[in-house]
């Protein structure tokens, strides 16, 4: 007769796993803190998270994940990027768009040096960033805080700049 | 007239001798006082074609007026490198001296400084409104002066 393995039959329980408490403890209030408990009274257990027998009770209230107001994080951004001065565009992705317009024009040019396609991303930022700028400016003029096509359209037929 | 051209050279020859030791030449620059090149200046405006002839004060009041304006410009973006405690001056300097620059902003205003960035500029439309944080922090103080302490809470 051949022989076959059996699971082996557990007589206990498995005691679960205690949950690690990544957060911070919450903070004993002013009225904890004068009834003069030093860690070991049981309103200071269960405030850690622990009842008095030990076994870990469940948070009925877990603590809300920090988000910042819409706005804050974009004036940090604003503030960030205005102090420095590398180049925004990822240089690849800008490079074979450049690749694809001259090819488009012109099949027998199809050569582009380093310091010509730098260049052309230095303007083409610069110019980005002066049709933002008078968007802006745009958008305020209207009492509004948002960038909007029409305003891109209105600044750009103000500066004078070729239609396209 | 061979004869002629070599008496000529043959006397000045002479003269040297008689003279003395040969002069050690001076450059236009060092006469005028000024760091740019004069005679280079002079090169470039006659190689450039902008007229028939240039006269000799030209180039001199010309490396003067570019001189000027280089060393206002270095001076000022000097002045931004130090602010910004660096020892070493870099676009970024230049664009500041520029741009914060009333009359030098209005020369270069049409140019394109690479690796310049832009001014520090958020226009006060966009910034959070402090009035109705001030006006909440009043209330909220005489609320908590209305509540009683801990220690008198505990007494009664």
């Amino acid at each position: 007769m051949a022989r076959t393995k059996h699971p082996a039959v557990r007589k206990s329980k498995a005691e679960p796993k205690k949950k690690l408490q990544f957060e911070r403890s919450p903070r004993p209030s002013k009225a904890q803190r004068a009834g003069g408990g030093t860690g070991t009274s049981a309103t200071t257990r269960s405030a850690a998270g622990t009842s008095a027998s030990g076994t870990p009770r469940q948070q009925t209230k877990q603590r809300k994940p920090h988000r910042f107001r819409p706005g804050t994080v974009a004036l940090r951004e604003i503030r960030k990027f205005q102090k420095t001065t590398e180049l925004l565009i990822p240089f690849a992705p800008f490079s074979r768009l450049v690749r694809e317009i001259t090819d488009f024009y012109s099949k027998d040019v199809s050569r582009w040096t380093l310091e010509a396609l730098l260049a052309l991303q230095e303007a083409a930022e610069y110019h980005l960033v002066d049709i933002f700028e008078v968007s802006n400016l745009c958008a305020i003029h209207a009492k509004r805080v948002t960038i909007m096509q029409k305003d891109m359209q209105l600044a750009r037929r103000i500066g004078g700049r070729r239609p396209w | 007239m061979d004869v002629g051209v070599g008496g000529k050279a043959a006397k000045k020859a002479v003269g040297r001798k008689l003279g003395g030791p040969k002069k050690k030449p001076v450059s236009r620059s060092v006469k005028a006082g000024l760091q740019f090149p004069v005679g280079r200046i002079g090169r470039y405006l006659k190689k450039g074609r902008y007229a028939q002839r240039v006269g000799t004060g030209a180039p001199v009041y010309l490396a003067a007026v570019l001189e000027y304006l280089a060393a206002e410009v270095l001076e000022l973006a000097g002045n931004a490198a130090r602010d910004n405690k660096k020892n070493r001056i870099i676009p970024r300097h230049v664009l500041l001296a520029i741009r914060n620059d009333e009359e030098l902003g209005k020369l270069l205003a049409g140019v394109t400084i690479a690796h310049g960035g832009v001014l520090p500029n958020i226009n006060p439309v966009l910034l959070p409104k402090k009035t109705a944080e001030k006006a909440d922090k009043p209330a909220k103080a005489s609320k908590d002066k209305a509540a009683k302490s801990p220690k008198k809470q505990a007494r009664s």
